[in-house]
């Protein structure tokens, strides 16, 4: 596709993507797109450690878990408003990305993930466990919606709604989906890239293996981070239920069925996995052997997901001499 | 209390063996690390159910029956999940394998209820003494059984001629293939003996603690400790491991704390993957 | 002062005495091969060198400072390059994009660069790209640029893995088996990139079975065996030594070259 058509392509998405709460009014629709920009997002964050630089983490569902409680905690215990309960969800999260990834990130491939496995446990089993700050599985209510950004004249811009939160989650994906772009050009990414394709030859060219790995983990906690503070201020209650093991499956399936490492794959993945059984009711209870069936499908063949499929087969493969 | 608790932790230990043993040999011959393992275990539990409480086999044929049904329902697993992915990176065998986990669990959820089921458990009343420590001849059961058949496996491998061909696959694939070992057999019947013996302790942990479609989650990532803590592909080590995993628990389950007790195992994997990764008895590589 | 040098380096495996006692140097410019029979201990020194392995005793200084416990990614910082056998490229980025990576020690600008697009960010980018292109079309590969790695068959494949490391700016390179599994025009093409590659200045050291490459190649020769240096020379020398004629042949023969 020549570059113009491209711009075409994606200023329709984008246009689309921004005028669709105001044709589409109805909530329950709307309340749909708003969960895959909140899957979208945490997805993103697991194509920075599991796409792009190839470390399976299976604590992501726990790394959410740390960011919904942190900006519950803070809401309701604190009576922070979002707009400072989240930063610090980012940043705690952040943190313990740190902690747990300093230690991990020594080890070899499955090792790593097997230890991820082990804390993604550890931290369901503290949330369920540690009533006094999770509430246990009663989990944590009232949280407040995200306030408002007060405008000049008596108007203001309100989050409350699922319009509102809608128009949040979006910047925030557009921000994410820019962060990727430009990973892929940056010297972390490519550092991070090269760390998935061949970590004896990545360090011969001087990257080092662990702080690349380290850095991945740490950036995709923080938008974990994020991921859990949108999820708290949205459904306003949080419990160790989402929380869990299974939850990063899920979110994996999602990953690989997009495209592991691909630009767009996420957000494919996301709303594949999310809006599609809403609207095909009649295989809902089915739904999740039909993700375990689709998971083994695509990684016996095609591993690349649909992004990663197609990618592939529109590759330029002729000289620059045109 | 404290043999007590020594006792309880033998019969775990021995469970976790039996799960653990067919883990580490998925790893180190095939090389392949098997996320749904647990969900196999769970199948034998449910097969355990079906054969002796709603059929009413007798119960030591009921295990007997579990095992060798599951074990050949392993084998269409590895035909049909885990051949295509051998040459692939191994992300790809966890990737897979956590897929079949996700379809064969909510598989049986749908076709069996989400509710836990109770498994007859015959021997139950009988209760054996040993010193200061008392259990039901049901619970000993499990700590006869997993011993014989760890023993069994061990004559396997070390005296059967098929046994020695399945080390040397896991020392040298290429090496094995090139004196004439046919490895597809050799992969098949190992995925069938780690069906197998999951499926065993599957069975025989059923009528003690009641079958429910989520119930292969914790024994696999405890699995997953006992083999790291082993040595990747070390069944000596799961053994071990087996034994000591169960020990631990129930010691630290009675004396530290029994809300967190299932957090233990998973702290001591932790501490062993930061401290000695090749475990307890694997090589360093270093 | 020599630009590597190998004192009294050893490496046991448990039991297993892989090398022992084994002292090498390497002066700036040179074109050195590290020769022996299988199992003789060149590719363990190899890695011991590169930073691979930890040595169990002796020393490694590199322009002299010590690097015995330096590792890999630290070397090549200081100009110490290698090149794989195996899996010598990264497969699924393109060709082109195999060199760029391998640029990264000279990248300055960092993700926050990126995401602003500042303009040093956007002149890097500009730069290593010219820079990665006129490595490949120096080698030959200029026209390969958008296939994916994988894609190439093995010489090109280990040409790239060449290119890759030569991006890295590296004083001092080492080869592990360039020509292994190479036909004779292959091998010949890779001897001729290596003594490009030498002529512009690159201290080299390469580890090789394929005795045409390294006796028409390399100015000194040091031959291994069982773990320990059993002669050093000119490939002439090397030829008649009646030591190295013993480890490969046994005894009975006159000339090494017979074997090559």
């Amino acid at each position: 596709m020549k570059a113009y058509q491209k711009y075409i392509v994606s200023g329709s998405f984008i246009a689309a993507a921004i005028t669709f709460p105001l044709v589409v009014t109805d909530p329950y629709f709307q309340h749909i797109m708003n969960v895959v920009f909140l899957y979208s997002i945490s997805i993103y964050a697991f194509n920075i450690i599991t796409g792009i630089t190839g470390q399976l983490n299976l604590a992501h569902a726990g790394f959410i878990g740390i960011g919904a409680y942190t900006s519950a905690i803070a809401s309701v215990n604190f009576s922070m408003n979002f707009w400072l309960a989240m930063p610090l969800a980012i940043a705690v999260t952040g943190v313990f990305g740190f902690l747990i990834g300093f230690p991990s990130l020594r080890t070899k491939g499955v090792y790593f993930s097997l230890a991820t496995l082990g804390f993604g446990e550890i931290l369901f089993i503290v949330f369920e466990n540690w009533i006094p700050v999770t509430g246990g599985p009663m989990g944590i209510t009232g949280i407040t919606a995200p306030s408002g950004i007060p405008l000049p004249g008596d108007l203001a811009i309100s989050f409350g709604g699922k319009k509102g939160f809608y128009y949040l989650c979006l910047t925030f994906l557009f921000f994410i989906i820019y962060l990727t772009k430009q990973l892929f050009r940056s010297r972390l990414g490519q550092a991070m890239t090269a760390v998935r394709e061949n970590e004896s030859l990545t360090q011969s060219v001087g990257i080092s293996i662990v702080k690349t790995k380290i850095t991945a983990f740490v950036l995709s906690a923080m938008l974990l981070g994020l991921t859990g503070s949108l999820f708290a201020h949205y459904f306003r209650f949080i419990s160790p239920v989402t929380f869990t093991v299974p939850e990063t499956f899920r979110c994996l399936s999602m990953l690989v069925v997009g495209g592991m490492g691909t630009l767009m794959g996420p957000l494919l993945g996301a709303a594949i996995f999310t809006a599609l059984p809403e609207f095909l009711r009649s295989i809902e209870e089915y739904q999740w052997m039909v993700y375990g069936i689709v998971l083994m499908l695509f990684i016996a063949f095609m591993p690349e997901g649909i992004v990663g499929f197609i990618n592939e087969k529109t590759a330029k493969h002729h000289s620059r001499r045109q | 209390m404290f043999f007590q608790q020594m006792v309880n932790g033998l019969i775990l230990g021995g469970a976790y063996s039996l799960i653990s043993i067919g883990l580490t040999m998925s790893f180190g011959i095939m090389k392949i690390s098997n996320f749904a393992h647990g969900t196999i275990y769970m199948l034998g539990g449910y097969a355990m159910y079906f054969l002796s409480t709603v059929y009413g086999f007798p119960f030591f044929l009921s295990i007997a029956l579990s095992m060798c049904a599951i074990g050949l329902l392993g084998i269409v697993f590895e035909r049909i999940v885990f051949k295509p992915i051998y040459e692939g990176p191994h992300l790809n065998s966890i990737l897979i394998s956590t897929g079949l986990l996700i379809f064969l669990e909510n598989g049986v959820l749908q076709l069996f209820g989400a509710q836990t089921m109770k498994v007859r458990a015959p021997y139950s009343d009988v209760i054996i003494s040993i010193f200061s420590a008392s259990i039901t001849f049901q619970r000993l059961i499990v700590l006869i059984a997993s011993i014989l058949l760890i023993g069994g496996l061990f004559l396997f491998l070390n005296y059967l001629r098929i046994g020695k061909a399945i080390v040397a696959t896991s020392q040298n694939a290429r090496g094995a293939s090139l004196v004439g070992i046919d490895i597809t057999r050799i992969y098949i019947l190992t995925f069938a003996i780690s069906s197998g013996l999951a499926a065993a302790g599957g069975a025989l942990l059923a009528p003690l603690f009641y079958v429910y479609p989520t119930m292969g989650s914790i024994p696999l990532l405890k699995a997953f400790v006992v083999v790291v803590l082993g040595g990747m592909g070390n069944v000596q080590g799961a053994i071990a491991g087996g034994f000591l995993v169960g020990i631990a628990e129930s010691l630290g389950g009675a004396y530290i704390s029994s809300d967190y007790k299932n957090a233990f195992p998973f702290i001591i994997l932790i501490a062993v993957l930061l401290i000695r990764p090749q475990g307890l008895f694997g090589r360093s590589t270093k | 002062m020599a630009l590597l040098e190998c004192s009294q380096v050893s490496k046991h495996f448990g039991g297993l005495k892989a090398l022992e006692k084994v002292s090498l140097s390497i002066e700036e410019g040179n074109l050195v091969g590290l020769i022996g029979p299988n199992g003789a201990g060149k590719t363990t020194l190899f890695n011991l060198i590169t930073g691979f392995l930890r040595a169990t005793s002796g020393k490694i200084a590199y322009q002299g400072r010590d690097i015995t416990s330096c590792p890999p990614h630290v070397l090549a910082s200081m100009g110490l390059v290698r090149t794989f056998q195996k899996i010598n490229v990264f497969g699924h980025l393109s060709v082109l994009d195999n060199v760029i990576t391998g640029h990264h020690l000279q990248k300055q600008t960092g993700l926050i660069g990126a995401l602003f697009q500042s303009r040093k960010f956007r002149r890097e980018e500009a730069s290593f790209r010219r820079d990665s292109l006129a490595i490949l079309d120096s080698i030959g590969l200029g026209k390969w640029e958008n296939y994916s790695a994988k894609d190439l068959p093995l010489g090109l494949q280990r040409a790239l893995g060449i290119a890759v490391a030569l991006a890295a700016k590296p004083r001092l390179l080492l080869l592990d088996e360039p020509a292994s599994g190479m036909n004779s025009e292959e091998s010949y093409f890779i001897m001729e990139l290596i003594r490009k590659v030498h002529k512009s200045g690159i201290t080299v050291l390469i580890v090789e079975h394929d005795m045409s490459v390294i006796m028409n190649l390399c100015q000194r020769i040091v031959v291994l065996d069982f773990g320990k240096v059993v002669a050093e020379g000119t490939p002439e020398g090397i030829q008649h030594d009646p030591q190295v004629i013993e480890v490969y042949l046994g005894k009975g023969f006159d000339n090494a070259a017979e074997i090559a």
